[in-house]
């Protein structure tokens, strides 16, 4: 198991390397470099070279992304074009905002579509495993931020159910502990706040889930499918155990194996996700940041943001395999 | 009163019959053995006994509980089973189900009828709850392949304690130490070590070994083995039958052994079922078979090994055509289009299993002896 | 590092490979007409004819002029005025007073166009890179194993990258136009195209009639050309339908991010469905016609590139 996680994160941490590496190429390929924004138009050839000698440009392309590998270590992602802070501090600002929402999204993803999903499998042909695999087909067809608008317009502006945006309702008495509302509103005993953070969180988690939900669905009733069919389940039978035995420790255990792989890949596409999520529901998360840092071109921010998504992916991608290797002794255990 | 009685047990998945009408019977503490080509239908028999075919849907579209959505693959190994070809597989190189097969099987589940009387009680029309409280208790199986047959993810003991709690209410380290006593009694040494590890970590044989401890673990009355040794090297098989022997010898446990090698048959059973397309064509004493096939199929399979007592030039006799080669047993010998001593009383109609002690279903058969 | 999209990826080479192998004649005919009983394959096929049918005939049988502000004066933003389906315009009037039936069928030959780029973008792009690949280490020897292992390192690395991010980060270097979506979404894509390739001919050159051509001296780069690479196009393929869909949608969230197209002229779904958002709670409507065309539309090439791939990989093919 130790090599095993060693192996992973030796590759890991290359693929990051690599991915800063092409981090670097990008920014270094945005138009116009940096100079171009920071000097008067009429500056002449003299102050653009100092100012390049300044900001490190007139070394060779290597120094400079040894110094572009230094920053990004020290959490230097430079200042938001739009906001003048740094980008590090707007990004760890916002970021328990998204982690938040893409928690929740995956809490109604996981503890929807695997039961689903498992539902699906075992009542293959009915009613419900058509409306399922057509609803997880049809789930993975519809624009994320079409799908929130319209739960924004249907629930919260015209039937006024559930709040149309932000985290808390205005004027909230709130403490800050770990940045995630409903876990503050819970820890701090407040919770009439734990409360109002989960009615700013439902609309805009469904929404985000619509697409690891539909995912999950189907790839829970693959992969149940696949294991209940195999021999090992019939042996279960054939000892006679209990179906909630067989279910558990001989169907789900196995059938798990797919299904935790893909919940990880889709936690990484979740904050990709939450960019548009956020910015339907002004729900101040990394989200919405990018979306101002898109239409706005603030190209530090959006480095960052890349830059911790990236990590974050890498990050949960470890978990999976490593949690593959704990459910699965074929990976952890040697012959 | 036998231990096991099969009569008249059909199976049929859809319009394909798998089993066509098979009765034997299985004594206490006797070896039994079902003989046939893949696609006789030997082994849906044993599945079918054991209730472990997944029912027809009835009414509200729902498999049974007790089966769930089990896809059906039968026999894992034989192509040719009615069984695998489904109609989940339309592009199937035109799938020819091997019996009575003119149409594609529609349903998921097989249509099971007949009965199946174990010690009194009809096993199929046993409630899927009270089957479940026998299997593993009363009478248990062992499986082909041992590798696909044990989960891969939870840990041998486990697989092992879990029937023991089950059934016999062991817990914790109780049934931590049966299981070790279990794993010691089929041959596997250094057991507390392998009750920690995974199949993948231990060899075929072993691995056959573990689900014979499972089978045995609590004293069935009725094993059944379901070509135990097909997938193993020939000096393991060996030792599994061997195996196999002893513990039925030392307690009594009756064996229902599903083969397609004469080799085990004349070495480990008492009585001999020789299946053809779902139908027992000959049934005898071990001896008396072999000494006295009458049966045209079961000479030819007795034909087709090869010999050490005769000439190593005489050639084999293989039967020609195969199973997909038939016709209905209610229009004459399903064999009829293979065997070489066909006559037109053949395909006159359905041929009757006559004689008691030696059975045999052919009307040449007088001439034939 | 992606298992799961690796793995699905592999899982598709193998299953077209060992189809091939098993049944001999051609895959394509075998798994046509597989698909003809197939009702996923029918309905898809159904909606992609449709969208297709639109997508060129649109501008011929639009019955106004989809840019023309021709009842500007009766759309009243403020008030929430947009005169409604009526005889005149079967989906009544847009902001602009624009009539939004004639903007919603010419604006699928954008939309196909959108979708058709990036993926060919995709596709050529990604062929290109696993191709070279697959070339390089089968038939470069040494050196070319060590190229092979770089170009496939990188290609995991991007394909571990959110595909939204990499389009974002893309239309971020070329600023906003329809353009820049099309290459922004096509983009995303290479990773899976080349990978996906790549496996595919790997796959092939294994097989025995490569070692046969070998054998017989033909040149290595004639193998490639004419035997390797017409062989491998199956799952690359169907991967080219279900992203076909995918950029559609892609577009659409780019579109949003106001990375696509400033000019507001010439319809597309994603730009209206973009646009719409502005108006959504007092018409609806706007965004739900845009919306309807493009989920039926991905849906449809969606069906279309699932019941392929299930009637190439016997494993789904045992669970339908």
């Amino acid at each position: 198991m130790l090599r095993y996680t060693v192996k992973r994160l030796l590759q890991l941490s290359v693929a990051l390397l690599g991915l800063t590496l092409l981090l670097f190429a990008w920014f270094k390929a945005l138009p116009g470099g940096p100079e171009n924004r920071l000097l008067p138009e009429n500056a002449t050839d003299q102050q653009r070279e100092a100012l390049r000698a300044s900001l490190g440009l007139d070394e060779p392309v290597w120094v400079q992304y040894g110094e572009f590998l230094a920053r990004i270590a020290r959490f230097d992602f430079g200042s938001s074009l739009s906001s003048g802070r740094p980008v590090a501090t707007e990004l760890a600002d916002r970021l328990p905002a998204t982690i938040e929402l893409s928690l929740a999204a995956m809490i109604i993803a996981v503890g929807l579509g695997i039961p689903l999903g498992y539902l699906a499998a075992k009542r293959r042909g009915t009613w419900l495993d058509f409306a399922a695999v057509s609803g997880s087909l049809l789930g993975t067809c519809i624009p994320i931020f079409f799908l929130a608008a319209m739960l924004k317009v249907v629930f919260a502006q015209e039937l006024g159910w559930l709040p149309t945006a932000f985290r808390l309702s205005a004027g909230a008495d709130y403490t800050d502990v770990t940045g995630l509302r409903v876990l503050d509103g819970v820890i701090t005993g407040e919770f009439g706040v734990a409360w109002d953070a989960v009615r700013h969180l439902i609309l805009p988690a469904i929404a985000l889930s619509s697409i690891p939900l539909a995912v999950i669905v189907r790839i829970t009733r693959a992969s149940v499918l696949d294991v209940v069919g195999e021999d090992y389940v019939r042996t279960a039978d054939a000892k006679g155990l209990k179906p909630s035995t067989i279910r558990g420790r001989h169907v789900m255990r196995n059938a798990m194996l797919p299904i935790a792989t893909i919940i990880g890949l889709l936690l990484g596409s979740l904050f990709a996700g939450a960019v548009l999520t956020e910015s339907v529901f002004s729900f101040g998360g990394i989200g919405s940041f990018v979306y101002q840092a898109t239409t706005e071109r603030d190209y530090p921010a959006l480095m960052g943001f890349i830059l911790v998504i990236a990590v974050f992916y890498v990050v949960i991608n470890l978990i999976v395999d490593l949690s593959y290797g704990l459910l699965d002794p074929r990976v952890r255990v040697r012959k | 009163m036998a231990l096991l009685e099969v009569e008249d047990l059909r199976v049929a998945f859809g319009p394909a019959t798998a089993v066509d009408g098979v009765s034997f019977a299985v004594d206490e503490g006797k070896v039994v053995g079902l003989v046939g080509e893949s696609g006789c239908g030997k082994s849906v028999t044993s599945l079918a006994i054991m209730g472990l075919l997944p029912k027809r849907s009835r009414g509200n579209g729902r498999l049974a509980p007790d089966t769930e959505a089990r896809a059906v693959t039968v026999e894992p190994a034989g192509g040719a089973e009615a069984a695998e070809s489904s109609p989940a597989v339309p592009s199937a190189p035109a799938p020819r189900t091997a019996i009575g097969g003119e149409g594609r099987r529609r349903g998921r589940g097989a249509d099971v009828d007949g009965r199946a009387v174990f010690d009194g009680v009809d096993l199929l029309s046993l409630p899927s709850a009270a089957m479940r409280r026998r299997r593993g208790r009363d009478l248990a199986m062992v499986f082909q392949d041992p590798l696909s047959s044990l989960n891969p993810v939870v840990p041998i003991g486990r697989q092992i304690t879990e029937v023991l709690e089950r059934h016999r209410g062991l817990k914790g380290d109780k049934a931590v130490k049966e299981a070790s006593h279990l794993l010691d009694r089929v041959g596997i040494p250094d057991p507390a070590r392998r009750l920690r590890e995974y199949p993948h970590q231990l060899s075929g044989g072993m691995r056959q070994r573990v689900l014979i401890a499972i089978a045995v673990a609590c004293a069935p009355r009725l094993l059944i083995a379901d070509e135990p040794t097909t997938a193993l090297d020939v000096t393991i098989q060996a030792q599994i039958l061997e195996l196999l022997r002893d513990l039925v010898e030392s307690e009594g446990t009756a064996l229902l052994m599903i083969t397609h090698d004469l080799g085990v048959v004349a070495g480990l059973c008492d009585e001999v079922n020789v299946l053809y397309s779902g139908r027992v064509v000959e049934s005898a004493p071990v001896r008396e078979l072999f000494a006295r096939p009458t049966h045209p199929y079961t000479i030819g399979l007795l034909g087709s090994i090869p010999r050490l007592d005769l000439p190593m030039d005489e050639p084999l006799r293989p039967i020609r055509g195969s199973i997909q080669d038939v016709i209905r047993w209610r229009d004459g010998c399903a064999f009829a289009p293979r065997c070489d001593r066909v006559t037109e009383k053949c395909v006159a109609g359905e041929p009757a299993l006559v004689g008691a002690v030696h059975a045999h279903r052919c009307v040449m058969a007088e001439e034939v002896a | 590092m992606t298992i799961a999209k690796i793995e699905k990826l592999d899982r598709l080479i193998e299953a077209t490979a060992t189809a091939r192998d098993a049944r001999g004649g051609s895959l394509w005919r075998q798994s046509i007409r597989r698909m003809r009983r197939s009702p996923m394959a029918i309905c898809g096929a159904v909606l992609v004819g449709l969208f297709v049918v639109v997508a060129v005939l649109g501008p011929f049988i639009a019955p106004h002029d989809p840019t023309a502000q021709t009842w500007g004066r009766e759309v009243f933003l403020n008030r929430n005025v947009f005169p409604g389906p009526r005889a005149e315009n079967w989906f009544g009037l847009d902001h602009l007073g624009r009539d939004m039936f004639s903007r919603m069928i010419v604006g699928a030959r954008q939309t196909l166009m959108v979708g058709v780029v990036a993926t060919l973008i995709g596709f050529v792009a990604g062929a290109v890179v696993g191709g070279v690949a697959a070339a390089a280490g089968t038939f470069g020897g040494r050196w070319g194993e060590r190229v092979e292992a770089v170009i496939m390192r990188a290609v995991d690395v991007a394909l571990a990258i959110p595909m939204l991010l990499l389009a974002l980060s893309v239309a971020a270097l070329l600023g906003p136009s329809l353009r820049t979506v099309m290459i922004a979404v096509g983009v995303a894509q290479i990773p899976i195209f080349a990978r996906l390739l790549r496996g595919s001919m790997l796959a092939q050159a294994h097989s025995d009639y490569v070692l046969a051509a070998i054998s017989l001296g033909v040149p290595k780069g004639r193998i490639v050309v004419s035997h390797i690479l017409p062989n491998s196009l199956g799952p690359v393929i169907v991967q080219a339908t279900l992203v076909l869909a995918t950029a559609i949608i892609e577009a659409a969230a780019l579109s949003y991010l106001g990375l696509g197209n400033p000019d507001p002229g010439s319809p597309e779904w994603g730009t209206m469905l973009a646009d719409a958002q502005r108006f959504l709670s007092g018409a609806p409507q706007l965004a739900i016609y845009p919306a309807v065309g493009i989920i039926v539309t991905a849906l449809g090439f969606t069906l279309l590139g699932e019941a392929m791939r299930e009637s190439l990989d016997p494993r789904l093919r045992r669970q339908e």
